[in-house]
């Protein structure tokens, strides 16, 4: 044999394999056994942001997206109450999540104005745009949205491409054999009830316990601090060609939609310890919404649990000064009337009705202050056939009907 | 660059393509660009040693191959001898005493190198005057992650070959054909056994009994699949590059006997170790009989077992070898002594089931304080199996019925791989008959690509 037709034999086994790859990515695909792929993992809170998203028919006025520093510097519920204090009563949601990645907040933003309308996006920015993608992207995102990118050769385009016919395959044989791979389908409203969401107290991940009350001496914060990190050569190389990486990319993502649902934007800098206090790419945030970066807490170690992350003395601060910088804008005009009011026409898939309201029967009513009443929610599904409230809401993500 | 990395293979295709465009007397040089540059691009620092290493080699082989005096020969020998080891040494003991992190491959590249002197010191023909091809055997980038350990003989014959031929179509084939076959048996099975092994290793007192039993029977198929899954990928990208390296696995799950165990596991560093320690040990201690043959067999193993690394746990590990070899030669003597004359076909057979699996239970034992971090674990560990501590609440049942699925058939898998896949050559011979090989590889590639665990990607024997 000859060296070309090795060749040839090399060459025509790797395009069937593409191509068999391709005709798996049309797979059909529930979006919610998508977002539900990282149970148990440090990103096990994206379960938690598509039942948010799809199955809590409370209204999000103010989502929160960005990194562990605002998953741990901002919290939801001390804004509301902050908010509340001023006469303004909203729901704040923060989805925000561990490690650095803009495209996983656009992706989260996305399946967020498929059944709400928030008010304002806060987005965490950090004082250096990271140029990467989130490693929870390629698990959550729509085929179409790991395909095609909004540029080309994004650093981790080929990485999150190359998983997708692996996670096709995953959930197409989920949706086909219920439980039988481990992921499961079914709303479970006491899951839903009892996820962690708010990370300014103490709590255990990965099996280590997060003291937010503790104080760090300034020295220890010093000699956590890591060495500032250049971008990898490639990474480098490809925002120099290509595109302006991952951040840039998606922000501009993000205020494309936010824009076309009359949202607005606010950039907070949760700065690490010792961090510069100005923003790089400031002029570049500047085009798209407002940035509120004056805390002022970088220098007192006492708001820190460690060189990263605010404790939660430090989230208290910032929380309340978040809350400030967005008070007396219009948050939520009809919000008293009740949420379901700002739940969007075209998702109000009856299916997802009767997982919500089960949901809010069965788990929610006394213990989140729930402003929607199950009748106004029904009602606002006028035309639908009559809800038949025995079945679950996991009949509902079941039959398929998940939001698409 | 990992060897499991899409830019390895991204940057192989061209690389191999390249390699015959260039002219034949070229491709040496080439082939050792490509490696110090591979070699860089995981640790540039350590560059530096692995040249230091080669010159010294080279230097010496040609002293010990000119030199006419045999005490001078002897010295030269000695001398190149002892700083390749000591440098091994100084790098394994700051790594198990101070956490250093070993240079890439020195456990593979600096055997090679002494494999080299002790054959040039045997016989001056031995000696490689082309210094491209000298520097390149040590630094070849296929085999200097994790071996195999090949002998110099075999590859600068082979590299002379390859230099002046063309490209041989069958042998990039099959080269293609292993890589496949490695990238399946590392990532759909291997690192889907290490992702349990260590989920239990990382906190064995939360698991019950069963859990941990599976884990440590687990770990042996592991290091199977991930061993010999990288060395199947290293051997394929040989063979692209016209280089056969040796092999390193042959079915070791069949053997019924530890002896035969490690004619059939790592069987480069083992022949390694044969050739240039146990057998002229033996020949030093010929005059003990028996007490000098186990005397051979434990330095052998401790050594076998150190190789890995200067910690308790290996030593340990050797020997348990040394132990079970001994105890081994003495029952396969007591066996060939009193073994009754025509017996039974059916009663060798079951004997030979029976001891493959003892076989493979005594090595799965041995292994705990081969993966244990410490020496505390690993007696924490065994005590649980023994009964002797209380085992944890967390069950199959937690981890979920995918998981103990999933882990069940990769265990199911590596297994059937270990035992050289009975059955299957028939099995490919009719699937040949109906499919072109390249719809083969491809349907292989698309399985390996929607199968394959996500896991640190990492090789254990990386660490070494």
């Amino acid at each position: 044999m000859t060296g070309r037709k090795a060749l040839g034999t090399v060459v025509a086994a790797v395009c069937l394999a593409l191509a068999l790859d391709a005709a798996v990515s049309f797979l059909p695909e529930n979006p919610y056994l998508r977002w539900r792929q990282l149970d148990g993992t440090i990103y096990g809170g994206l379960r938690w942001t598509f039942e948010r998203i799809h199955f809590d028919l409370r209204p999000v006025d103010i989502a929160i997206v960005g990194a562990s520093r605002t998953q741990l510097g901002l919290g939801a519920k001390m804004i509301e109450d902050r908010l509340q204090a001023k006469g303004q009563p909203v729901n704040v949601a923060n989805f925000s999540l561990e490690a650095a990645g803009r495209n996983l907040h656009w992706a989260i933003v996305d399946e967020l104005y498929k059944t709400k309308a928030p008010k304002i996006i806060v987005v965490g920015v950090d004082a250096k745009p990271y140029p990467y993608g989130h490693p929870a992207f390629k698990y959550v995102a729509s085929t179409a949205a790991v395909v095609r990118p909004p540029e080309p050769f994004l650093h981790n385009y080929f990485y999150d491409l190359a998983y997708l016919p692996s996670r096709k395959v995953k959930t197409f044989v989920a949706q086909l054999f219920q439980d039988a791979t481990g992921l499961g389908r079914r709303f479970d409203p006491e899951v839903y009830r009892n996820a962690r969401t708010d990370f300014t107290s103490s709590f255990t991940a990965e099996g280590r316990f997060v003291d937010m009350d503790r104080e760090v001496s300034r020295e220890t914060l010093l000699a956590q601090t890591p060495p500032p990190s250049k971008p990898a050569r490639v990474a480098h190389l490809l925002s120099w060609c290509c595109n302006e990486g991952d951040d840039h990319t998606y922000i501009r993502e993000i205020a494309r939609a936010a824009e076309a649902h009359g949202t607005k934007l606010v950039f907070v800098f949760l700065p690490a310890y010792g961090d510069p206090t100005e923003i790089t790419d400031r002029k570049f945030l500047e085009q798209f919404g407002t940035i509120v970066d004056e805390f002022n807490l970088s220098k007192d170690s006492r708001l820190y649990e460690n060189w990263s992350h605010l404790n939660h003395a430090g989230s208290v601060i910032a929380s309340a000064r978040l809350a400030d910088a967005i008070a007396g804008q219009e948050l939520s005009a009809e919000h008293s009337q009740g949420g379901a009011k700002t739940w969007p026409k075209q998702t109000c898939n009856p299916d997802d009705l009767v997982g919500a309201t089960q949901l809010l029967h069965r788990a929610l009513a006394k213990t989140l202050p729930v402003t929607v009443t199950l009748r106004e929610a029904r009602s606002d599904c006028s035309g639908h056939p009559p809800l038949d409230l025995t079945r679950t809401a996991a009949e509902a993500c079941a039959s398929g009907a998940a939001p698409k | 660059v990992s060897l499991t990395s899409p830019l390895f293979f991204l940057l192989l295709a061209p690389a191999g393509i390249a390699f015959y465009l260039v002219p034949g007397r070229f491709r040496a040089l080439y082939l050792l660009a490509a490696s110090y540059l591979f070699y860089a691009s995981a640790s540039r620092m350590y560059l530096a040693l692995l040249l230091v290493a080669s010159a010294t080699s080279y230097a010496l082989g040609l002293a010990i191959a000119k030199s006419k005096d045999d005490g001078r020969k002897s010295l030269l020998f000695f001398a190149g001898v002892v700083v390749i080891v000591a440098i091994v040494a100084v790098f394994k003991a700051a790594g198990a005493w101070k956490g250093l992190l070993l240079p890439l491959g020195i456990s593979y590249y600096s055997f090679k190198l002494i494999s080299y002197l002790i054959e040039v010191y045997w016989d001056e023909n031995a000696a490689e005057r082309d210094p491209v091809l000298f520097f390149l055997f040590p630094a070849f980038f296929p085999q200097i992650v994790s071996g195999p350990i090949q002998r110099g003989e075999t590859f600068f014959a082979q590299m002379r070959d390859v230099m002046r031929r063309g490209a041989d179509g069958a042998q990039i084939e099959m080269g293609f054909a292993f890589i496949l076959g490695g990238l399946m048996l590392k990532m759909i099975i291997g690192d889907r056994l290490a992702n349990f092994v260590d989920l239990v290793n990382n906190s064995p007192g939360e698991y019950d009994y069963s859990l941990i039993l599976t884990a440590v029977v687990c770990y042996i198929l592991q290091l199977f699949a991930d061993f010999a899954g990288y060395t199947y990928i290293a051997l394929g990208v040989g063979k692209i590059f016209g280089v056969e390296g040796p092999p390193n696995f042959n079915a070791p799950f069949v053997a019924t006997n530890i002896q035969a165990f490690w004619r059939r596991w790592h069987m480069s560093l083992t022949l390694w170790l044969t050739d240039y320690l146990f057998t002229p040990l033996s020949m030093v201690f010929r005059n003990l009989g028996r007490i000098g043959i186990a005397i051979a067999l434990t330095v052998n193993m401790v050594v076998l077992g150190l190789w890995h690394g200067f910690t308790p746990n290996f030593m340990v590990f050797g020997f348990i070898q040394a132990l079970y070899l001994n105890v081994t030669v003495l029952a396969l003597g007591w066996r060939a002594r009193h073994r009754p004359k025509g017996g039974g076909q059916a009663a060798d057979r079951w004997l030979s089931v029976a001891g493959a699996a003892l076989t493979f239970a005594l090595m799965t034992f041995s292994l705990t304080f081969f993966f244990s971090p410490t020496l505390g674990h690993a007696l924490a560990i065994v005590s649980r199996l023994l009964g002797l501590a209380s085992s944890g609440t967390v069950g199959w049942w937690d981890l979920g019925p995918d998981f103990a699925i999933s882990i069940w058939i990769c265990m199911a898998g590596s297994l059937f791989i270990g035992l050289g896949c009975p059955g299957m050559k028939g099995i490919f011979t009719r699937v040949d008959a109906v499919m072109p090989r390249w719809a083969q590889y491809g349907v292989g590639l698309f399985l390996w690509t929607v199968l394959f665990a996500e896991g640190s990607g990492q090789f254990i024997y990386g660490q070494f």
